[in-house]
């Protein structure tokens, strides 16, 4: 899984100078491990692709190798052993390539197959592991595809199925069959109807609600085992079809349950094509989903009054006309029912905006609040949501408003969140003055800063040393009665990681490295894409090697991977 | 809940080949076999438990395992999605120990489940899963040595699943 990291290292193992055999390897000895188990496993990879087909393993077989091994491993004895002194590159490669050929002799000499079924499970449910549905659907294949014993033994496990994806129109044959083989596990089922290549118009979509209507029915039966629940498709009218199939359904295992519809926020519909239900909003789960605590509804809404939204510990709303999202009343109600929350998603969506209810709102209170995402609307939604509760113990922020100027929503959240670790601002206007800094200023814990399509003034902001000022809030005609603090003080000075997305260029990165190094301040950690550092002039990508501190971000890790982005 | 009595205890543990290991209880219950067969026996320390399906070379390493492990918290029981939460990273200690040659390797998962220790028997299966992660049957089965011993008819049946799952 080491890959599915987003933030692993990737311009590390360094690789060893080229024609330097027989210099002296000059290596720290954990590099110089991390060089030797990279090149085994190239070495290991090639074998595989080189090695004919396998053979009977007879016992003259078995013993041909056992002594190949030992050889093997006398020799590794002898390499492992010069390591210990002043070696040379080839010492190093040396030692990776006989560690690959006992290992290649090794693997086939385990007796695989003489494992107890059970066993095999264990492990086959361990290699199919991915957060991608499609993925475990693969692997699962690739497994069940190596011999008749591992078909057998993957056929008749049902926590093997126990990941099931539906993406096809009816009859769905291979998802109904994976469904039986799960007998009574608990599921993880992932509806995923999106076309690619839809155009957006609501009577384009060739999947259609009698398709929906159809795969429902083979789901709506096994719900009292379903744990997780993911719908994704594209049109009102097939998104309708399915949460009118969850209306009044008994979900009780269900605890994380999303559905996203791809289509647009506003929708145009032809002359007496909008459906019905649009106007009449749906309850879900009727019959009752105690355990459910993880709601994300993307480009559709619910009835809010009859769905139970109780004890939720992640609920994200992203994506709604404004005449759909819960009223204050509503949302005060659902906040107050899930009072033990833990993250909170809010990208165009969230209450409905009546500055008025507003007035005379005693803030929520949410002790666990962890993280917070504001984004796709505009700074006046933003102040006005940030009234709505308190969350004292908020770790990590994002922002994502489009706006050239957030100091409004800078001044409100000033002092509200003092244990902020992390902060991820994502296209969002900063301006140098008072108001930003007093903001900084009260998240002094900040230790990872994350940034995407910024511009260079949030990394200025952040190389000031600033008056201490005081955080009471306190109005600007206050202010200027109190005479202004003599002593500097440098803003967020505990940040260690600074990650830098698209649109973040590699020379304001440098910059804030070095002047956060002036200022005695010094980052641990720098993340650029590695598809950008790809793309960078080989003088650049080494004075950015040479920070020492640098860590690239492979390609579409995302820092919470999850099925819906999975299976983009 | 193990007692502070209990922590000063020792085990006598005996293995399919007549060798005797005395260790502490807080190593041997590691186990939860050992564990239960000592509840079983009650305060008898003189009583030896009879282990006939571990050798001695391998209970040896099991208890280095659990020597270094003793410390550990308890596992807690399986929830529905732990399958999901699992990765296949090993720690660092752990994966230094598991580098044994294979023969061992077979051993000492066996032996962890036998033994019911699940925290090592999931060392030894994500050593195993790790290579067979990510590749292709054909790939497999020449790690493993595995023979394809499919008829033409499950050949025509497995080609015709991966179309499918490709085809999406």
């Amino acid at each position: 899984m080491s890959n599915d990291n987003p933030h692993s290292d990737a311009p590390n193992p360094p690789a060893a100078p080229k024609d330097a055999g027989e210099e002296r390897a000059t290596f720290p000895y954990d590099d110089e491990e991390q060089l030797i188990v990279t090149r085994e496993t190239d070495l290991l990879n090639q074998w595989i692709k080189e090695q004919g087909p396998p053979e009977l393993a007879t016992l003259e077989y078995r013993s041909r190798l056992w002594e190949r091994a030992a050889g093997l491993k006398d020799s590794l004895k002898v390499l492992e052993a010069k390591r210990r002194g002043p070696h040379t590159w080839n010492d190093v490669r040396e030692v990776a390539r006989f560690r690959a050929s006992w290992k290649t002799i090794l693997w086939r000499i385990f007796p695989i197959n003489e494992l107890p079924p059970e066993i095999l499970v264990t492990i086959f449910t361990m290699a199919i592991l991915s957060h991608s549905s499609k993925e475990v659907t693969r692997s699962r294949l690739a497994v069940a595809g190596v011999c008749k014993q591992w078909r057998r033994v993957v056929h008749e496990s049902p926590t093997m199925w126990s990941i099931i994806e539906f993406k096809t129109k009816p009859p769905f044959t291979d998802s109904v069959q994976a469904l039986r083989r799960s007998k009574n596990a608990p599921l993880i089922l992932l509806v995923d109807v999106r076309d690619p290549k839809w155009s957006t118009r609501e009577a384009d979509c060739s999947y259609t609600p009698s398709d929906m209507t159809a795969l429902m029915s083979h789901i709506v039966p096994v719900m009292d085992r379903v744990t997780e629940l993911y719908i994704l498709c594209d049109t009102w009218k097939v998104v309708l079809a399915a949460i009118m199939q969850l209306r009044d359904v008994k979900a009780p295992a269900l605890s994380r349950f999303e559905v996203l519809r791809s289509g647009k926020a506003y929708v145009s519909f032809e002359r007496n094509g909008m459906p019905q239900e649009l106007n009449r909003p749906i309850p879900l789960f009727r019959g009752g989903a105690p355990r459910l605590n993880h709601v994300s509804l993307d480009g559709v809404h619910v009835d809010w009054i009859r769905t139970p939204l109780k004890d939720i510990r992640t609920l994200e709303m992203r994506k709604m006309a404004m005449e759909v999202m819960p009223n204050l009343k509503i949302f005060r109600k659902m906040l107050l029912d899930s009072s033990g929350l833990r993250t909170l998603t809010l990208e165009g969506a969230g209450p409905q905006w009546v500055d008025e209810e507003a007035d005379g709102w005693i803030p929520v209170e949410f002790p666990c609040l962890e993280s917070l995402t504001l984004g796709d609307f505009a700074v006046d939604y933003g102040t006005f949501i940030i009234r709505l509760f308190n969350a004292p113990k908020l770790r990590r922020l994002t922002l994502c408003l489009l706006e050239e100027d957030c100091s409004a929503l800078f001044a409100k959240m000033t002092n509200m969140f003092p244990d902020l670790t992390v902060l991820f601002l994502f296209d969002v206007g900063v301006k140098d003055d008072e108001t930003t800094r007093k903001f900084f200023l009260s998240i002094p814990k900040l230790r990872y800063f994350k940034t995407m399509r910024m511009e260079r003034d949030v990394f200025a902001l952040l190389l000031q040393r600033v008056p201490k000022y005081p955080l009471n809030n306190a109005t600007k005609q206050e202010e200027t009665e109190v005479p202004p603090p003599t002593e500097l003080v440098p803003l967020c000075p505990r940040i260690e990681t600074a990650e830098c997305g698209n649109g973040v260029t590699s020379d304001i990165a440098l910059d804030f490295v070095a002047s956060r190094a002036e200022m005695g301040l010094p980052l641990r950690r720098l993340l650029l894409p590695v598809t950008y550092f790809r793309s960078l002039e080989k003088e650049v990508s080494d004075v950015l090697r040479n920070t020492g501190i640098l860590s690239l971000i492979p390609p579409g890790s995302r820092p919470e991977l999850d099925v819906r982005y999975a299976s983009d | 809940m193990s007692t502070t009595e209990d922590k000063t205890r020792k085990v006598k543990l005996v293995t399919s080949d007549n060798e005797e290991f005395e260790v502490d209880w807080e190593v041997a219950t590691r186990s939860v076999l050992i564990k239960h067969m000592l509840e079983d026996i009650g305060e008898s320390e003189e009583q030896a438990i009879p282990l006939p399906n571990v050798t001695a070379n391998v209970l040896k390493k099991v208890l280095e395992w659990c020597e270094h492990h003793r410390k550990d918290p308890e596992p807690a029981p399986e929830s529905s999605d732990d399958n999901r939460k699992r990765t296949l990273e090993i720690g660092d200690w752990d994966a230094k120990f598991i580098q044994v040659d294979q023969e061992m390797l077979f051993e000492i998962i066996l032996a962890a489940n036998y033994l019911d220790i699940k925290a090592l028997l999931d060392v030894g299966c994500k050593t195993v899963a790790n290579m067979i992660k990510g590749k292709q049957p054909e790939e497999i089965r020449k790690m493993f040595n595995i023979v394809n011993d499919f008829t033409p008819e499950e050949e025509a049946q497995i080609k015709k699943e991966n179309e499918w799952a490709e085809d999406r």
